[in-house]
Parts: structure tokens; C-alpha cells; sequence
């Protein structure tokens, strides 16, 4: 029963794509889009919590099922079914994609109202929920990368939704470009796979691998480097992370279900799931930890500087989605998971506010230009304030228990986990600094100069009750898992983790996180505090010329765009310019440019021969025939 | 005389038959005569081909014979042309000519069908042969355009040499094993042991290059991108298509097919110059700024790709092959198709540049154009993913790993090329004032229609298409 209620989960949002985006030229009655979009979500979300108390009520190795709807195709030994698997972990991110989604696309309802274009944006926003949950719903890789690429066409589609204006277009491309150098990655680990496995079902390819590939051999290593590649391109982790913050250019409720709650995620998702692969792995494995605790920290330290609220959370998330990578590492799966959870909530809800503090300001996003919001927006100020304490890791609020649960458990995780624990507790500090930084700036301290043109209005139910409930589920959301109380998500996850070493921090290391990660959540709170509110904000002003040169250093986001620049596109470029001008306006930039300039010099050659001559074709067809009897005497 | 012969035999009709329209005077007869009766003709044909679905037939005392793999090939060929009809419409090369146009493009579809189903290497060449020559018209149709002209010109001049070069290696052939029929030398080869044979090995060494040649694989690919330019669009996409197609089965009738005894002899060219062409094409196709001209590079590339197939010499080689076929077939009819709108709309139209904000103007067009590009670059799900995916595992299985991995590195530079004009395509127009010019008509509507929908409907279908794929190569492989 629930195998075919997984097909209603998964079609139901693709239906109300179809429906909006084919519906005639004409721009259809707000009021059925709001339903057509709002309301195929929401049945999808009420499937799945269907689906999730079915499972919930079964014993725990009855929790997985595999539906199949037709055999897509048969390649000899290798068979690719179009199927859907349900289980604890793939249930868990659906719960999310459609509660969290139908949140958002409830709230867009009232943000979006003054928007142009308003079915196609609930068209693509559905199209995005259908993709995700293809890409966690799959019962193999062929699906799984079906779903990873139609995710980022949704997410590009978005993010250029205002496409007239360039640096929407540019940010577009950006993030295409570097999500299909993610895609390229997973196919070739995909390929590896069918070769080496014979299979691409997840089942099979776990059950089989830890036989035939082996642990710790090339073969393992380089699928999960390859898979990782995909991730981090998805997931924004240094050096492929530079998309993201320019995605911002896309609507507040995008940012908020795409590039914070749900897609972001996708590549912990994969580390998660291929637990088993990254188990046969241990040097890929540390290499992930390694890249997501660099990735907290520069994303931490660049945020702190950020002037624009929505380019403040973008490199928070980088930073946040940096733990989560960082734990999957470790083998901290269940961490990983209860951190996307969390931060699920967490994260819409403050990219939501954002949009409430935007939408009042009628556009405005930078945070100079706000300030004193409280006594305007008393709920917004309320709400991001759990949002603040939630991410900063105090208790009770949701962040802390999964932030801390990282910590420990790293610690308790060998020698690199103890140094990289030690870097997540320094990117605790820099949390609490950078999200109340924020806070103070926007909610308190003096108005800006010459104070708002138009009194910043309250928003309407659409947008504060979506905001309100994830507030609530921030502050309650971490109760699920409280270190030495209960364990729910590492029972429930048990089954999708087949290979989770199921580390466990013991209780002194447990209770000296707590306190460490207390007082370092204290410590950037206070300092925030008292650089930005305590003297009503004059501090600021006297300290904004402070370290110019750690600050620029920051404000250019550590250089990795320019360096990227330097080191790859330009040499790139200039060999490309050499071989032909005009390709540039064309090229789709980031390190494919550079190796298309690379590849353009080359061109250079072919076309030398190319000279359109007759006898240089016919000259060809002897050279080609010399060719051919070469190989044909050589090959033998 | 049995009725295994009658598609072919229908549209040798319909290839005369197209001619008499035009006798009429100037008006609607003349005007839409001889496309109507190539349609019903095609049509026809294709029809009376599903029927023959079935175990192998001879015809013709055994030079023609009727079995999956032709059949297969002669819907290929029949829904290439059935487009290219629908293109040429109101295509300038066909005015004046109308009936020369049509009656010329089917009787190139006759050639095709000819060499999908020889029995004989005299059919092979004939077979190319009528097929080359209809084509050597076709391009220089439109002959107050210099370019056009220029191009049948020299397609007619290097296409000579290609053609001797391959009846100078059938003629080896002949030599070496005493017998032109394809299952004859098929025996011979496997009783007495060829493999090694100098004269054969010349012989096949001839035919590779003749053969690359007309499925424009490098290092004989020089006349294509000044070739495909020139031409008439409709004829481009045809070239692309059916020809490259047509070029593909006369490798697997010849090579999987008769010689596929002494495989060891001749697959090692063939993954050389598969490779070369998959480098020559993907790098060519980089720095193009006519849309038309990277297309033509593109299809160089995809010969490389196809020819993989023919090289590992299996059956799940052919296999994916064919499935790769059809659906290369739908996808780059797909992109020319946008081609001969954008040409008859705007001064330019076969820059890239010309492209910008096209999308956003004709969403219809654009979908399919983005779905086509797509396939080409191999995303998945499409069906471009699906039968490169395939070819690359069957070269691996075939122990040709290096080939795999050309091909693979290959199909990720050509990401950056097929993307370009989406991107245009979908951003926005710098001079919002690109206003049409000529009205590219019903017919290019159809077509763009039919070439999305077969996109999609092989990348839906992957598993049944490939189940009648394996058929067919079980027809040309298994005995």
C-alpha cells in the first residue's frame, strides 16, 4: 500500500508543474495557483507523514521497501528499474522536502504576490520539489543522478527567475556550470560502479561491495572521491562553493527551500547514503572531513563581514552544510543527518524572516540600511532570535543538541577528529558572532540615516504562520536525540546506515562539549553584543576601520573567485584568445572556461588544417587511409 | 519475387512519381505536390516496413535481404527524410525545382535502404553510390548561393575519391575471398582462416577509409563543416542523419557482419579513427560561432561515438549502437531544425549570437532545441545519456578501455559547447527589435514537434526500444 503512496508523494508535485506550467498562455487566477501549487504539496506532505507513521509502526528491520514501476532498461548483466525506496533515511528527507516545502511555498503565496510571473514560479518551485524528491526517493544511482541534474536545472531556473536582470543570469550560469562539473563526477563514479558491480541498485551495490571491491583499495577510494565531487559541487564545499552566495540572486523563498533547507543538503545526503562506500574508503572519507570542517571555517570567518542579510545566511549555510560534511566523514552519520534536520528548520525559518524584513523594507537587503526593526516588527524579531540562538548552539534550541552531538562524537573519533572538533567549536564562535552581528544590526541600534521612507509594514498570516511554525520546531526540534535521554534518530536511521561505525562520545566528553560548545556560543553572542548593541551601536562605527587588510581579505570571500580566476581561466583565456576572439562573451565561465581555453588552442591546430581547400581534403583522405593501415598493421 | 523488396520498390515509385507534380503549372499542384506524395510515399513505406518485422527474407536472389536490422534501418532512414520533408516546405532551394528537390531526396532514401539491406558488396556500393550522387545535387540546389554551390562542388569532387577508395577495397575483398556475397565471404573467411591475409587486410583497410568517409569520421572529415554549411539546412540535417546512418549499417553490414571472423584485423583502425573523430569533432565544435558549422563539427564527434560501437565488434556493441542511432537521429534533427528557423527569420540566423532571447520568443522551439542539446551532451535521463552510457561500457567489455575513456572525456568537453547556445537561447536579447523576417511556416512547427517528442519518447521507452535494438543485432550478428 505504501509502495504505490510513494508514487502519489513523488508525482504529485510534478503534477501541479505540468498543470501550471502548461496551463495556457494567459496568467491564470492567483487564487487556483495558490492552490494548485500549495495544494499538491501539501497532499504530497500529508503521504508522507502517512508513510512515515506506517513505517514507524513496523519493526525496524520491516522498514525498508523497494517499488518498482517498469524496467527502464536491460544492459546485459546490468538492470535499471524506474523504483522508489522507502526507508528511514530516504522518509526522513522526504518529511523534510515536503513539510519544510510546503512552509515555504505557503509563504511565497503572500511574498511572491507583487512578483511577476507568479504560476511560473510556483510551476518551477514544484518542478524542484518533484526533482528532489526523485533524487531521494531513488532505489538506484541512474535515478539518483536523474533527480541530481533536474535539481540543478530548478535550482537554475530559479535563480535566474529574474532573468533580465545580469547578475541573476551570471549567478544562473555560475551555478549550472559548477553543478555539472558535480554531475560529470557522479556519472564516471556511476560508471565505475556498473563495471566493476554489475549493478547500480543501491542494494545490490551495497551488498556487494564490501566483497568485491574491498576495503581501502583504488577501486573504492576513487568511486568515493568521484561521488564526492558530485557533493561537494551540490553541497557548496571549498573550492566549488563559490555558486552559492551569488545564488542569492534568486527569490527569498527559493533561497530558503533550495539553497538553505533541501537541495544544499543533497550532497550529505549521498555521503550518507553510500555509508557503505565511504566505509571502504578511509582516506576519502577523512579527505570529506576534512573538506567540510575548511569549509565551516572560511565560510564562518567570510560571513562575519557580509553587508547583505541574504548573502550573511548564504555563507552561514555554506558554513553550516561544512559540518554536516564534515561529520558524514567522520562516519558520523546519524550527526549529519540530525544537523540537516535541525538546520532544515533552523535556516528556512531565518532565510524566511529575511524575507519578512525584505519584504517590510520594500526590497532593501543590506544591513546598513536597516536597523531598530523591533518596535516595527515585533514577531520577525522574536522569531529570528530563536533562529539566532538555534544556530549558535544554545540549549535548549534545536542547533545545539545536533551541533554538539558533531562535536563530541568527532571528539571521541580518532586524532583528526579531535582537531577537526577543535575547528568546529572555533566555528561555533564565529556562528554565535556572525548570526547576532546580524540580529543586533537589523533589529537594534539606531535607525539608518535619515530613517525609512515608509513605515516597514508587518507581513500578512500567509507569511507569519509558516514563520511561526518553524520557529517552534527550531526550538523543539532538537529534543528528538538528547545525549544520554533518548535516541530516536539513531534507532530510526539504524537501517539506512548499514555500515555506521555508530561511534558514541562517552559521558565526559559529552558533558565537556556541552560546556565548551556553551561557552563558545556565550562568548561570540557577547562579543557581538558588545561591538553592535551595547553602546547603541556607536562601537561599530569605531571600530569599522579596524584590520583593513584581514577585513578586505574577507570582503573578497578569502580570493577564491580571483584566484580561480588567475590560476585557471585566464591562463586559459589568454590561449583561447590567441585562437579565436569573440568566444568569450559565450563562455560559461568558472574552470570550464579555463579548460575550454585550454582545449581552444588545440582548436587553433585543427582549423590550420581546415583551410576549406579541396585538395586538403582529399590530402586528407590519404593521410586518413595511412592512418587506418598503420592501425591496422600496429594492432595486430 | 516475394514482397520482402517493397518498401524499397515503393519508394523507387514514389521517387518518380514526386517528379510528376511539378509538370503542372505554376499553383497549388506544383506548389505542394511532389511533398505531399514523398509523405504518402514515406509513409507508405515505412508501413509496409513494420509489416516485415520478422525473420530474414531474400529478394532479388538473395542481393537483398529483408531482416530486422533492415528494417530497422529503413525506419531510421524513413523518419529522417519524413522531417527533412517537412523542413523543406518552404525552403528557397526548392523553389523552382520542387519536384527534382523531393523526388531526389527520396530516391537518396532508396540508396539507403539498398545498402541497410545488400546481400552483396556490389549492393554496398550501389547502394552509396545512389545515395551520394542524389546528395551532390541536393547540396548545390540552391545554385545562385555561392556557398551552396561550392559545396555540392566539392562534396561531389572529394566524395568521388571516397567512393573510389571504397570500390577499389570491395574490390579486394572480392579478390581475397573469390565471392560478393556477404554470407559467402562470411564462410569463406571463418573456413579458410583469413585473418592476416594481406590482400584482405588492404581490401578492408580501402573500405574503412571510404566508408569514414561518407559517415564522416576524421581523419576524413575535412569537406564536412564547409560541406554542411553550404548546403541547404534541411539537406545538412539529412547528411547528419540519414547519411551518417546509412554510412554506419554499410560498416556493420561489411564488418560485424561478413568479417566478423577476422575482427581482430580490422578493429583497432576502427577505434582509432572512432577516437579521432571523437577529438577532432569535440574540439572542432569549441570555438564555432555559427551554430550550423558547430553542429556539423558535433557530428563528426557523434560518428566517433557511433563507431565505437562497430569497433568492440559484440553484440551489445551493435546493440547500443542502434539504440544510440535513433536516438542521435531525433536529437540532431531537433537542433537543425532550430537552425533553418532561425536562417529564414533573421539576416544572420546561423550565428549562435542569433539565438539570444529565441527561447523566451518561441518557447516551443526552444524546449525542444534545449531537450535535443541536452541529449547531445548526454544528460541523463535522456536517451544521449543512456546510449553513450552503453557504448562506453560495451568498449570496456570489449577490452577497448582507452576508446571508453576518450569517449568519455570527449562527451564532458562537449558539455561546455552544447550548453553555449542554451544559454543564449534562454538569456536575453540584446537588440529586443530582431523582428521576423520570413515566416518559417507550419511545417517547421511539425517537425520540431515530432523531433522533440522522439527525444523524449527514446529516452521514455529506453527498455523496449532496446529489446527490438537486440533483435536487430542478433539478425546481423547471430547467424
Amino acid at each position: 500500500m505504501i509502495g504505490s503512496l510513494a508514487w502519489v508523494v513523488l508525482l504529485l508535485p510534478l503534477a501541479g508543474a505540468l498543470v501550471l506550467g502548461f496551463s495556457g498562455s494567459a496568467e491564470p487566477p492567483k487564487a487556483l495557483t495558490r492552490v494548485a501549487g500549495v495544494g499538491t504539496i501539501a497532499l504530497s506532505f500529508a503521504a508522507t507523514l502517512v508513510i512515515f507513521f506506517t513505517l514507524l509502526g513496523r519493526d525496524a528491520d520491516d522498514r525498508a521497501l523497494t517499488t518498482t514501476a517498469w524496467r527502464w532498461a536491460e544492459l546485459g548483466p546490468l538492470r535499471i528499474d524506474l523504483a522508489l525506496l522507502l526507508d528511514p533515511l530516504s522518509v526522513l528527507m522526504m518529511l523534510v522536502i515536503t513539510g519544510v516545502g510546503m512552509l515555504i511555498v505557503a509563504y511565497s503565496t503572500e511574498y511572491m504576490n507583487h512578483d511577476r510571473d507568479y504560476r511560473r514560479f510556483f510551476a518551477e518551485m514544484d518542478f524542484f520539489i518533484f526533482a528532489m524528491l526523485l533524487l531521494v526517493m531513488a532505489a538506484n544511482f541512474v535515478f539518483l543522478i536523474i533527480g541530481w541534474a533536474l535539481v540543478g536545472l530548478a535550482s537554475y531556473l530559479l535563480i535566474g527567475y529574474y532573468y533580465d536582470r545580469p547578475s541573476a543570469v551570471a549567478a544562473a550560469k555560475k551555478a549550472f556550470v559548477i553543478n555539472v562539473l558535480g554531475d560529470v563526477g557522479l556519472v564516471l563514479a556511476a560508471f565505475v560502479m556498473a563495471v566493476k558491480l554489475d549493478t547500480l541498485d543501491y542494494a545490490g551495490v551495497f551488498g556487494l561491495a564490501p566483497e568485491k571491491l574491498g576495503h581501502g583499495g583504488l577501486i573504492p577510494e576513487l568511486i568515493a572521491v568521484l561521488l564526492f565531487v558530485g557533493a561537494a559541487a551540490k553541497s557548496a564545499q571549498v573550492p566549488l562553493h563559490t555558486w552559492l552566495p551569488d545564488a542569492m540572486e534568486g527569490p527569498t523563498p527559493v533561497s530558503a527551500l533550495i539553497h538553505a533547507a533541501t537541495m544544499v543538503t543533497a550532497g550529505v545526503y549521498l555521503v550518507v547514503r553510500c555509508n557503505v562506500l565511504y566505509q571502504l574508503a578511509p582516506h576519502a572519507s577523512e579527505m570529506v572531513a576534512i573538506v567540510g570542517a575548511v569549509t565551516l571555517f572560511i565560510a564562518a570567518t567570510i560571513a562575519t563581514v557580509q553587508e547583505d542579510i541574504k548573502r550573511v545566511l548564504a555563507w552561514s549555510t555554506v558554513s553550516q552544510i561544512g559540518y554536516m560534511i564534515m561529520a558524514a566523514g567522520l562516519g558520523l552519520y546519524t550527526g549529519a543527518m540530525f544537523h540537516f534536520l535541525t538546520h532544515a528548520f533552523f535556516k528556512a525559518l531565518l532565510f524566511l524572516v529575511a524575507g519578512v524584513v525584505i519584504h517590510a523594507l520594500v526590497g532593501e537587503q543590506g544591513i546598513d540600511r536597516m536597523g531598530g526593526l523591533k518596535k516595527y516588527l515585533p514577531v520577525a524579531w522574536a522569531t529570528t532570535l530563536v533562529g539566532c540562538l538555534a544556530i549558535s548552539g544554545v540549549p535548549p534550541f534545536a542547533g545545539f543538541f545536533s551541533k554538539d552531538e558533531i562535536l563530541a562524537r568527532a571528539w571521541d573519533a580518532g586524532d583528526l577528529g579531535k582537531v577537526l572538533s577543535i575547528v568546529g567549536l572555533v566555528g561555533a564562535v564565529l556562528t554565535a558572532f556572525y548570526m547576532f552581528r546580524m540580529f543586533f544590526r537589523v533589529f537594534h541600534g539606531p535607525e539608518p540615516e535619515g530613517g525609512y521612507a515608509h513605515a516597514p509594514h508587518p507581513s500578512g498570516p500567509a507569511m507569519t504562520l509558516p514563520v511561526i511554525v518553524l520557529a517552534v520546531l527550531s526550538t523543539v526540534g532538537g529534543l528528538i536525540q538528547v545525549p544520554t535521554v533518548n535516541h530516536w534518530l539513531d534507532s530510526w536511521l539504524d537501517v539506512s546506515l548499514m555500515a555506521d561505525p555508530a561511534l558514541e562520545a562517552s559521558h565526559a566528553t559529552e558533558w565537556r562539549t556541552m560546556t565548551m560548545s556553551v561557552i563558545a556560543a556565550a562568548a561570540g553572542i557577547g562579543l557581538a553584543w558588545f561591538i553592535f548593541a551595547a553602546d547603541g551601536g556607536r562601537r561599530r562605527v569605531q571600530m569599522a576601520g579596524a584590520m583593513p587588510a584581514l577585513r578586505r581579505f574577507l570582503l573578497d570571500q578569502w580570493r577564491f573567485d580571483p584566484v580561480i580566476d588567475d590560476a585557471v581561466v585566464a591562463p586559459g583565456r589568454d590561449l583561447g584568445d590567441a585562437a579565436y576572439r569573440g568566444f568569450e562573451p559565450y563562455g560559461s565561465g568558472g574552470l570550464v572556461r579555463g579548460g575550454v581555453g585550454v582545449a581552444t588552442a588545440a582548436a587553433r591546430l585543427v582549423r590550420a588544417t581546415q583551410n576549406g581547400l579541396v585538395r586538403m581534403s582529399a590530402f586528407g583522405l590519404v593521410v586518413g587511409l595511412i592512418v587506418v593501415a598503420a592501425a591496422m598493421i600496429l594492432g595486430r | 519475387m516475394n514482397i520482402a523488396a517493397l518498401p524499397m520498390m515503393i519508394l523507387i515509385a514514389t521517387a518518380v512519381v514526386a517528379l510528376v507534380p511539378s509538370l503542372a503549372p505554376p499553383g497549388r499542384v506544383r506548389h505542394l505536390g511532389p511533398p505531399l506524395v514523398s509523405i504518402v510515399g514515406l509513409v507508405a513505406a515505412a508501413g509496409m516496413s513494420v509489416l516485415l518485422w520478422g525473420d530474414r527474407q531474400y529478394t532479388f536472389y538473395g542481393a537483398f535481404r529483408t531482416d530486422r536490422l533492415t528494417v530497422l534501418m529503413t525506419l531510421i532512414f524513413i523518419a529522417s527524410a519524413l522531417v527533412t520533408v517537412l523542413m523543406s516546405l518552404r525552403e528557397p532551394a526548392t523553389v523552382d525545382r520542387r519536384g527534382e528537390y523531393y523526388s531526389l531526396l527520396v530516391a537518396a532514401v532508396v540508396g539507403m535502404v539498398l545498402v541497410a539491406g545488400t546481400g552483396d558488396l556490389i549492393g554496398v556500393f550501389l547502394g552509396i553510390e545512389i545515395l551520394s550522387v542524389a546528395l551532390y545535387v541536393l547540396c548545390a540546389m540552391e545554385v545562385w548561393r555561392a556557398r551552396s554551390l561550392e559545396a555540392g562542388l566539392k562534396y561531389l569532387i572529394v566524395g568521388a575519391v571516397g567512393s573510389a577508395l571504397l570500390l577499389y577495397g570491395l574490390t579486394f575483398v572480392f579478390g581475397a575471398t573469390g565471392s560478393v556475397s556477404l554470407e559467402e565471404i562470411s564462410d569463406i573467411v571463418r573456413v579458410r582462416g583469413l585473418g592476416g591475409e594481406p590482400l584482405l587486410m588492404g581490401g578492408m583497410a580501402l573500405v574503412i577509409a571510404g566508408l569514414g568517409f561518407k559517415a564522416s569520421a576524421a581523419p576524413f572529415h575535412m569537406w564536412v563543416p564547409d560541406v554542411y554549411e553550404g548546403a541547404p539546412t534541411p539537406i545538412t540535417a539529412f547528411m547528419a542523419t540519414a547519411v551518417k546512418a546509412a554510412a554506419i549499417v554499410a560498416f556493420l553490414r561489411v564488418f560485424s557482419g561478413a568479417l566478423i571472423d577476422v575482427v581482430d584485423d580490422w578493429q583497432m583502425p576502427l577505434a582509432v579513427i572512432a577516437a579521432l573523430a571523437i577529438i577532432a569533432g569535440n574540439v572542432g565544435a569549441l570555438v564555432q560561432q555559427s551554430f550550423k558549422r558547430m553542429m556539423a563539427y558535433s557530428s563528426i564527434a557523434q560518428a566517433g561515438y557511433l563507431l565505437i560501437g562497430v569497433a568492440t565488434g559484440t553484440l551489445l556493441g551493435v546493440r547500443s549502437l542502434l539504440y544510440y542511432l535513433i536516438a542521435y537521429t531525433a536529437m540532431t534533427l531537433g537542433a537543425f531544425i532550430l537552425v533553418a528557423i532561425r536562417e529564414r527569420e533573421v539576416e544572420d540566423g546561423q550565428s549562435i549570437a542569433s539565438l539570444a532571447g529565441y527561447g523566451r520568443r518561441s518557447p516551443l522551439h526552444g524546449v525542444v532545441v534545449t531537450v535535443c542539446l541536452f541529449a547531445l551532451a548526454g544528460f541523463p535521463p535522456l536517451s544521449g545519456f543512456i546510449g553513450k552510457f552503453m557504448l562506453f561500457g560495451a568498449a570496456v567489455e570489449a577490452d577497448l578501455t582507452w576508446l571508453a575513456v576518450v569517449g568519455a572525456v570527449g562527451s564532458a568537453v562537449s558539455v561546455a559547447y552544447y550548453l553555449r547556445p542554451i544559454f543564449v537561447l534562454w538569456g536575453e536579447d540584446p537588440e529586443p527589435g530582431n523582428a521576423r523576417t520570413f515566416d518559417p511556416g507550419d511545417g517547421l512547427w511539425v517537425a520540431s514537434v515530432l523531433a522533440g517528442l522522439g527525444v523524449v519518447v527514446t529516452s521514455i521507452l529506453a527498455s523496449p526500444l532496446l529489446d527490438y535494438c537486440r533483435e536487430a543485432a542478433q539478425a546481423l550478428i547471430a547467424p
